[in-house]
């Protein structure tokens, strides 16, 4: 005995308690094949209801799970450092400038100097003289350089809280 | 519907917020797990699924008004994160390319409820997540269409549909599997 696939959906949730048409239940009620198709559905319902196999023992894992979890403390200090090189990645592949715009390019100066002879404990960039880039100007006096001695290249910009010191130390220590 | 709706009370104090919590995990830790494992079939997908949840549900307390039930806002966040979790996964194996039958000898009632169990969660699984889900929560955990259709974001309309599609798919495998030797 089969029953009819034209109302097979609508006898599906007669069975399971679900609201349906007059017209269904009155077709269930004629229908010998869609009679039988419900009372086996309900059936199966009924089994599917029956309780999960959940102990209670599994239940207080759980919880006692998630409460570590909850009191653990939270880690820090990835976020924002990772957020950061990120944002300055993405600057730089974007070609944004982060820093603000000069109106014209910075004016570089340049001054070498060396040690003099006898200039005491005096230290040498102290004694830098700055000229425009395009006129390096050394300090007048006939020593030659000592290759033995410091020296300082003090780079220049037009802003006074920039300066770029380069150092030779040549390895003797001073 | 669970009928004991634990208070959710204001949440100003850490630790008036922590037992706020443990008192919601107590009422709702199993039809939890229960969900996730229907969902998942394996227990412990099922556990790991339910611990996300309800460490989502303690972030969000804040958003569960004191007047709403809770038990619709949890089960959408269990069976979200079930969601998440299946579209992890390779797709379902479809209900009638079913290897069932890798059953043993049925020595005594006991197994064969056990059977019965397994054979469910074998069909359950091999069920489309939406027609999952909706079974699960309407005839396993025997909430109202009204809210299923919430939990599951649907019309109530598309949830009737998906349950009584569920019911013939999961009957005819139930039919399959009882008939095999």
């Amino acid at each position: 005995m089969t029953h009819c696939a034209k109302w097979e959906a609508d006898v599906a949730l007669y069975a399971g308690g679900d609201p349906v048409d007059a017209e269904v239940v009155r077709h269930i009620a004629e229908c010998a094949g869609c009679r039988r198709f419900a009372e086996e559905m309900a059936g199966e319902i009924e089994r599917w209801k029956q309780p999960g196999e959940i102990s209670e023992e599994a239940g207080e894992e759980l919880r006692r799970r998630v409460m570590a979890e909850i009191e653990r403390p939270r880690r820090r200090g990835y976020f924002f450092p990772a957020a950061i090189a990120a944002a300055v990645i993405l600057a730089a592949a974007l070609g944004i400038k982060i820093l603000p715009k000069r109106e014209s390019s910075p004016r570089l100066h340049t001054a070498i100097s060396r040690p003099q002879r006898g200039a005491g404990s005096q230290p040498a960039a102290s004694r830098l003289v700055s000229t425009p880039a395009r006129q390096v100007s050394r300090k007048p006096g006939p020593a030659p350089r000592n290759p033995n001695q410091a020296s300082v290249i003090k780079l220049l910009t037009d802003d006074p809280d920039v300066v770029i010191l380069l150092v030779n130390s040549n390895g003797d220590g001073e | 519907m669970e009928s004991t709706e634990p208070a959710v009370a204001s949440f100003g104090r850490e630790d008036t917020r922590k037992a706020a919590f443990e008192q919601l995990m107590r009422a709702y830790e199993r039809p939890v797990l229960r969900i996730c494992l229907r969902m998942l079939r394996n227990p412990e997908d099922a556990r790991d699924a339910a611990q996300d949840a309800f460490l989502k549900v303690y972030r969000k307390m804040e958003t569960l008004e004191k007047e709403r039930s809770a038990a619709p806002w949890i089960y959408q966040i269990a069976v979200n994160v079930c969601r998440d979790k299946l579209r992890a996964r390779r797709p379902a194996e479809s209900l009638d390319s079913v290897d069932p039958w890798s059953r043993g000898a049925l020595p005594d009632a006991a197994a064969v409820r056990e059977q019965e169990r397994k054979m469910i969660a074998d069909g359950l699984v091999r069920l489309p997540e939406k027609e999952r889900a909706a079974l699960v929560l309407r005839d396993m955990e025997g909430l109202s269409t009204s809210d299923v259709a919430r939990i599951l974001g649907s019309s109530e309309g598309t949830v009737r549909s998906q349950v009584s599609t569920a019911r013939v798919k999961l009957k005819r495998f139930a039919e399959r599997w009882r008939r095999k030797p």
